[in-house]
This record gives C-alpha cells, structure tokens and sequence, in this order.
C-alpha cells in the first residue's frame, strides 16, 4: 500500500445509525480508525460494540432486520454501507476471527486454505501450500503444526485453534483484521500468546479488537473506543482514556464502578 | 393424634394408618403403569414371535444352502394342490407342477384346489419394491434437500413462511389413502404424456398435437405404473425428509456458517462447503428411516402403481426390436408388483388355507426382516458419525 492510501483513515464511520429492525442500537457514531495500529472496543454487554464491528465486513446482514439507518462506514476508501456492496470481496480484504475459535471440522491445512479455495482465482498446488505456510507462520503457529497439516484441526488445543483461525484469516491477505473477543474461551496462558500475536501482526495489519478484559486492552491496543448504550462515548488513545479520561462514564468503567 | 403428640412424636415413627393406606395405593399405581409398559413389549413381542415362528421356516431349511432360494429368485405363481398316485396331498408351484407332471407323464395325479400368487416366490415383488423405493426416494431427497436448504438457510421468518411450515406438517398428517387417490388423479389420470396423435385417450384432459409430428401431449395420465407410484410415495414422504434434513441443517454450528461467509466465500459455497457435508450424515440417517416408512405403505400405490401379478421381471420388455428411449419409457410406465401389495393380496384377496399359509408368512417375515434390518442400519450410522463428527 502506498503512502497516499495510508494518509485515509483504514475504517471510517460518519454519523452511523444501526439498527434491528426498529431498535437502535448504535446512535450517532463517528470514528476513524488509523491503518497499523490496534484500536480496542471496550464498553459493558449490549452497548453495541460487537454490532459495531460486525457492520465493518457485513456480517451484520447475517441478523435478520439489522440494518443501517444512516451515516456511512468507508472501509479503505470504500463506502460498503450500499446494498450492492460485494460483500466477497470485502470480506477477503478484513478478515475476522471470532470469540469462539471456530476451525471446520476438516485438516489443518484445509483449514487455512479455506479462503483461497473459495476464490474465483484457481491457484496451484504450489502456490496454495506457499499461502498455507506463511500464513500459519504469521500466526506463530507453524512449528507446532507442520507435520500434520493433514490431520483433524479439532486435534489442536483451544489456543492453537484460535491462532489456526486468525492464520485461516491471515490467508486471504486482508488489510484489516476484526477480533471478537478473541480471547473470551481461552486459558491466560494461550491469552498471552494471541496478544504477542497481536503486537506482531500490528506491523502489516490493521486489528480492530472487541475485549471485555480492560488489562488486555492497555497491553494491546494503541487506541481505545468505550461505547456505552449505543453512543461512542471516549474514543481516544489508550494511555489517555486509561490514565485521564474525559467522561465521567469512561472513568465508572474502567475503574469498575460497573460492567 | 393431637398437636402435642405430633411435635413431641418420634419424626420417623411408623406411619400412620393413613399414611399407609396411602402408600399401598402408589405401589398399587406403579404396578399398573408397569403392567401398561410391559403390555406394548407384549403387543411388539406377539406380532414378532408370530410372524417368526410361521415364516422363519418358509425362509430357512436344514440342508445346504440353507436358505430357501426359489423363494427368492421366483416370480409369484398359481400354487397347485394335488393328490399323488399314493393318495398323499402335496402343493407345488404351478411350473415345477408342469415340469413334474411331463417328466411322469404315467404317473396319475388328481388337482385338488389352486391358490392364485401363493406358490413360487417374491422375486418380483421385491423387485418393484426396490424400485419404487429407488423412484422416490431420487424424488423426495432432491425436492426434500433443496426445500430444507430454502427453509433453513435463505428464508426470512414471515407469515408466508410460517404457512409453508404449517403446510408441511399438514402434508406429514395426510392419511395415506389419500396420498394414493391424489396420485391417481394427478399422475394416472391427468398429468401429460406424450402418445400417438390417433391413441388419444377419451379421458384426456386436454391435448394437442406436436406439428410436423405424429405425435400429440395428451393430459391424460400415465396408467398405473411405476413412476406415478414413486412419484406418490415420493410426496408422501416429504415432510419427513423436509423436516429431518431441516433438523441436520439446524445441527450444523452457527460459527461454520460465519467462518466461512467472513473468509469472502458466497452464501452458496458456504452451504455446500460448511454446512452441507456437516449435515449430510443426519440426512442420511432420516432416509434410510424414510425408506423403511415408504417400503411399508400400500394405500398410495394399490391404485398407482402396484399390480398382483405380472409374468416377468420388469426390465425385461415386450418388444425386443424397441429402442434404448422406447425400452426406458416402457420401463418407467410400467406397472409393478410390490411386496406390501402382494402380503395384502395373498392375505386377503384369496381364499385361505393351510396351503398358502407359506406364502403369507414368509412374504411378511421377509418385508419385516427388510425393515429391521434398514432400521439397524440406520441406527448404526447415526451411532458411528456422532463418534466420528462433533463439535
């Protein structure tokens, strides 16, 4: 990517309105997100910043009646708030990976070939495994897995399967990376290694990431969003909304008046 | 028993005469719900040893090969019941009577009776009801899978939807003479079929002739034949495999179906790479139960496509000189005979005896050993993928 495109914002929300069917859940938010750098969700169960994320690949259209009210959301330069959006090729540019680690039941290897197979672009047998090792390099996954590719990803431990998700995404060579909680099944220690995952992949991939753990947000992320009953409340770097929030709300939550 | 007794009493005193009475009146209530229980296991047990011990023997004898094989690779035929030279009453199919009595054509014999499809064996049924068994089943998986397909991944919750579901559970309530009486008004007697312009038939519907040909689509119908009763069978058997291929769908986890849309695939390769084959072995496991349900029916086909007799095998034509296209029409528009319809023909169309006793039993202790055995089998697989796919 040229520097032209990095001068953009990578996501860019404008006066979003969403919502299902008549409820609102997001009210009024505004964002921009900064290529290669890690911007962390925050806020209490329902305030909306699942949906949020959701609505930057179109995974929302998976709810039935969640909807778009107004505003935009450009992702690299792109307005995919359109109906005719291809939501395909989107998705391939901003990857996700679940709060579930969610592997098929198929090998490991056809795990993270999954994207490429999918594609309209045939590749060769060569190429794909080339895809397949870098991307299971990337996600600091390789040594542990490369002589058996060819064996059941259910085989795997809960961390590994989550690094074997974020690879399968890695895969399809998307510019952003979503991350929904990534960490909500894991065990600390597995916790630790997909955060050192994080800050490595920070390099060459713009992460959105929705935790509930405030600790992994200020290990992690160089931004913070705090979103509160629908509203962006206190979007602003880590350190600052951590250490001298603006908003009395922002302060009640991370101190843990509620959650 | 006063107040004061009862706070200072001993708690776990004997009870009560009350108390008692009440107790022997819950074990006089188990016993009863028990005997009920065991009834069922009773009625099961009754019609199983029933059909065993009078057909078991039909199908196995004590010499090599051990089973009876004539009964098995003979077409149902006339059984004749004749009194030897000895005076001793005998039975034989109305073929091997034939070849017996012309390779003794000396010997005297004397007819005593005959019984109409109680000699020979069940070849042809069987046959015929493979087949339809193979029509429908093409049928109704193709129909059934797609619309669960619709139902469980494309279609919105609405009013129009809940009616389709409500429609189909009342197609699954459907009693089954009816599913037969629809099919021969729909398929036997109305659907189009292609014939010779000066073959069309007075019930015709509606007709026209095809230009430059001599041939005509006549809205006459397709006779009682195979294909109108796999067609019947197959609507019968619908809202079984709708719903259980609904079910395996729904089994399938959520998280493959946002997986693999996030990874940029459509929504189609989605449901035929990650929840297709997911789902495939429960619908597996539903149409080899849907068979066993379909294999037993005789009220949809007795007017569209089953006949009592018929004297060869149905692959084999009437005109030798047909084409491969006339061959496969003549197949598929034929009438066959099939094993329920044959139980019911040979159990109450004929008159009984002890001399066709044979056929009866052994036909019913064949059709039951076919269904126990897809009911295993079905049971089996579904007992081997849940070990083999979890998630």
């Amino acid at each position: 990517m040229n520097n032209s495109d990095d001068q953009k914002p990578a996501i860019e929300v404008e006066d979003l309105h969403f919502a299902y069917g008549e409820k609102e859940v997001l009210r009024n938010i505004n964002l921009k997100i900064r290529h290669r750098e890690v911007t962390a969700f925050i806020g209490p169960s329902g305030c909306g910043k699942s949906t949020l994320l959701h609505a930057f690949n179109r995974l929302s259209d998976l709810v039935p009646g969640a909807r778009i009210k107004s505003g935009c959301v450009r992702v690299l330069g792109k307005d995919i708030s359109e109906p005719d959006v291809d939501t395909t090729q989107l998705r391939k540019k901003v990857g996700m990976v679940f709060q579930k680690y969610n592997p098929f039941p198929k090998s490991i290897y056809e795990n993270v070939a999954f994207g490429i197979r999918v594609d309209a672009n045939r590749r060769g047998r060569s190429e794909l495994d080339g895809i397949v090792e870098r991307s299971l390099r990337r996600a600091a996954l390789w040594d542990e897995v490369k002589d058996r590719l060819d064996t059941s990803a259910f085989g795997l431990s809960g961390g590994q399967q989550q690094r074997l998700c974020i690879a399968r995404a890695i895969a399809n060579g998307p510019k952003i990376l979503l991350m929904d909680e990534p960490c909500a099944a894991l065990d600390p220690l597995s916790t630790l290694r997909i955060e050192q995952l994080i800050t490595e992949l920070k390099v060459d991939y713009t992460i959105v990431i929705v935790t509930h753990n405030m600790n992994q947000a200020t290990r992690v992320s160089d931004r913070t969003a705090f979103l509160y009953m629908g509203d962006l409340v206190e979007y602003d770097e880590t350190m600052k909304i951590f250490q001298r929030p603006r908003e009395e709300r922002t302060r009640a939550y991370i101190s843990g008046l509620f959650s | 028993m006063s107040d004061q007794e009862d706070r200072t009493g001993n708690p776990f005193a004997a009870p009560s005469r009350h108390a008692d009475r009440r107790a022997s009146r819950e074990r006089l209530l188990a016993v009863l719900f028990r005997l009920l229980t065991y009834a069922i296991l009773a009625c099961a047990m009754g019609i199983f040893l029933g059909v065993v011990i009078r057909g078991a023997p039909v199908i196995f004898q004590a010499q090599a090969p051990f089973i009876n094989t004539d009964f098995f690779t003979q077409l149902p035929e006339t059984l004749v019941v004749y009194e030897d030279a000895q005076g001793e009453v005998r039975k034989l199919s109305a073929t091997r009577f034939e070849e017996m009595r012309s390779a003794n054509p000396d010997r005297q014999f004397s007819i005593v009776d005959s019984y109409s499809y109680s000699g020979g064996g069940i070849l042809g049924p069987l046959v015929g009801t493979a087949l339809l068994i193979a029509i429908c089943m093409v049928i109704s998986l193709s129909v059934g899978i797609a619309a669960a397909i619709y139902l469980n991944e494309y279609s919105s919750k609405g009013r129009f939807m809940a009616a389709v579901r409500l429609a189909i559970l009342n197609l699954a309530g459907v009693p089954s003479i009816v599913f037969g009486l629809f099919g021969l008004g729909l398929f036997c007697l109305a659907a189009p079929n292609l014939v010779p312009v000066d073959e069309i038939a007075d019930r015709s519907i509606f007709s026209f002739a095809i230009p430059f040909t001599s041939a005509a689509i006549s809205f006459e119908g397709w006779g009682a034949c195979m294909l109108a009763g796999g067609c019947t069978l197959a609507i019968m058997i619908l809202p079984v495999i709708i719903t259980a291929a609904e079910e395996s769908l729904r089994a399938v986890p959520h998280g493959f179906r946002e997986a693999s849309l996030a990874l940029g695939a459509t929504r189609w390769q989605t449901i035929r790479k990650s929840v297709l084959p997911y789902a495939f072995p429960g619908m597996l496991t539903a149409s080899i139960l849907g068979i066993t349900r379909v294999a037993g029916e005789t009220a949809p086909i007795m007017f569209t496509a089953a006949v009592a007799h018929k004297d060869k095998l149905p692959w084999i034509g009437d005109d030798p000189e047909a084409s491969w296209i006339g061959r496969l029409l003549e197949f598929f528009f034929q009438s066959v005979q099939a094993l329920p319809y044959h139980i019911y023909t040979v159990a109450a169309k004929i008159p009984q005896s002890d001399y066709n006793r044979d056929m009866q039993y052994g036909s019913v202790f064949v059709f039951m050993a076919l269904v126990f055995f897809f009911a295993a089998l079905s049971i089996w697989l579904r007992a081997r993928i849940r070990r083999k796919l979890h998630w």
